[in-house]
């Protein structure tokens, strides 16, 4: 229900957030980029403006940057194609953990989600995740959604009536699913039967992705299903 | 918007909050759930007994719903309750947790997008100061913001948006907008609040620059040092104005506020208040 619907700036990738390293790379690349980005907004007539900071740490920009932004798109390739770092993801991690608004995470080759996937294990991070999406995304309620909650044990959805009271609400087409497997192993496995969707969760490798379903379970789908990720945390 | 918890006490319903509470839910066409907490961990009453000669007082008992009185009050409330949604035309459920009241609302606020309550909300036996322990808990420990409802209320014309560059009160103002779309349309103060005037600007072309994008009409008003007493002049008896602010007791909003000026806003002004924090 929030006046701005951002499934507008679906279909166009935009060439933002790219960790332009400003020594070494050279001018003309960065004003390349900038007027593709700007050229991709004026045909798509999208009302544009591009903040070019040029002082401070990549942490500081992103965090001042987020704080007053509704959400934050990035490319996925970041999150493998930093290979030059002594720590692979770093730089993915590090931005996940400063943001102040949520973040989608895209694919470089991706179709237009046409579902919504709500990764829900009972935590404070995950409901805040699926809430904060439906603030965003008010247009997307209305499509098929699959709130899953995956456990190797068979235990029970955690506070089920009150979730499903919450979600029900905010998407009318929902499907509640239990699935009694690994999801480390097997979400993959089932995400591949599913239309073209958007997997949202809570902060990444904090708690649910985590312990759940681990690192590998992003990249993989990213790069597998050429699924976008939105993940929230507060 | 979809699900506003009405939290009260199971038997003693606000009426005035109940009625901003339906206001909310019908502008922003969500389902209000009446949230009635009852206490059963302790009676109304503690009693000292004997017991072969030796007193003892009584703590853990669950009789309090055993009691005609109590339970006859709190049916009362759960139909108001279900005749004024009916009558306000606004769908309207009840939850009725029994159990420590605070761990029962903030196990609710996980699952629900706003809380409505009356500063007022009490559990304990003994007469509390406003805003009451009960309430200041729920303000620091819930899932989702909470609205604290005012004593007189007629009509919402202007929304005043906190704002002192703290992470914590552009959190509540974005949480603030997109809950309630429906008050894009009204008059949107920046209230930008400075320590003293020779502080840096605090990122206010960014806030605006957001706040233009989601609102039609923003008017900026700056207030520097003891703006604590002079926000609580500015809004004393002004019942048409909701003030959107970060939390109290976990950012620096609140230490402007001063703990003090916080609890007198909430106890004596009219304004609904609504609270978030990170």
């Amino acid at each position: 229900m929030s006046p701005v619907d951002y499934s507008i700036v679906w279909g166009y990738p935009l060439p933002l957030g790219g960790y332009a390293d400003t020594e070494s790379e050279n001018a003309d690349t960065i004003a390349e980029n900038i007027a593709c980005f700007e050229t991709l907004c004026r045909e798509n007539e999208i009302e544009y403006k591009v903040h070019k900071e040029e002082e401070g740490s990549i942490a500081d920009i992103i965090k001042k940057e987020t704080r007053f932004a509704d959400l934050l798109i990035i490319s996925g390739s970041l999150f493998y194609n930093d290979a030059d770092s002594e720590e692979p993801g770093y730089y993915m991690r590090h931005t996940l953990h400063e943001a102040e608004c949520p973040v989608i995470i895209l694919p470089d080759h991706y179709e237009c989600p046409v579902s919504n996937i709500l990764a829900y294990d009972g935590s404070a991070d995950s409901v805040y995740a699926i809430k904060q999406f439906a603030y965003l995304f008010p247009e997307w309620c209305n499509r098929k959604t699959y709130l899953v909650y995956a456990n190797a044990k068979n235990k029970d959805i955690p506070d089920r009536e009150l979730i499903e009271e919450l979600a029900r609400r905010h998407f009318p087409y929902l499907s509640m699913d239990k699935l009694e497997f690994d999801p480390d192993k097997y979400f993959n496995t089932w995400v591949t039967d599913k239309e073209n969707a958007i997997i949202v969760t809570g902060a990444y490798e904090r708690s649910y992705l985590s312990e759940l379903v681990k690192k590998s379970f992003i990249a993989e789908t990213i790069e597998d299903h050429r699924f976008p990720i939105f993940i929230a945390h507060q | 918007m979809q699900k506003i918890l009405f939290v009260t006490n199971a038997t003693f319903i606000n009426a005035s909050a109940m009625e901003f509470a339906a206001y909310m839910a019908k502008q922003n066409h969500a389902k209000l759930v009446g949230v009635f907490l009852e206490n059963l961990k302790y009676k109304p009453y503690p009693e000292v007994k004997k017991v072969l000669g030796f007193p003892f007082v009584e703590e853990i008992t669950a009789e309090a719903e055993e009691n005609p009185e109590t339970r006859q009050a709190i049916e009362n409330n759960i139909d108001f309750f279900r005749n004024y949604c009916a009558q306000q035309d606004i769908v309207g459920i009840i939850h009725r947790d029994k159990g420590t009241p605070i761990e029962s609302v903030i196990e609710e606020s996980r699952y629900a997008d706003l809380i409505i309550t009356d500063a007022a909300t009490s559990f304990s036996y003994h007469e509390e100061s406003v805003p009451t322990r009960f309430v200041k808990e729920m303000l620091m420990e819930a899932e989702c913001p909470v609205i604290i409802a005012p004593e007189r209320f007629e009509d919402i014309d202007e929304v005043v948006l906190c704002y002192d560059g703290s992470k914590s009160s552009v959190f509540a103002i974005k949480l603030f907008t997109y809950l309630c779309p429906s008050f894009a349309g009204k008059d949107i103060t920046l209230l930008h609040i400075q320590e003293n005037e020779n502080d840096h600007v605090d990122a206010r072309d960014k806030v605006m620059e957001w706040l233009k994008i989601h609102y039609t009409s923003v008017s900026i008003q700056l207030l520097f040092g003891e703006a604590g007493e002079a926000l609580f002049r500015t809004f004393l008896g002004r019942s048409d104005k909701l003030l959107v602010m970060g939390a109290m007791g976990r950012s620096s909003i609140s230490n402007f506020f001063r703990q003090s000026t916080a609890e007198l806003l909430l106890e004596a002004v009219d304004t609904p208040v609504f609270i978030a924090h990170v």
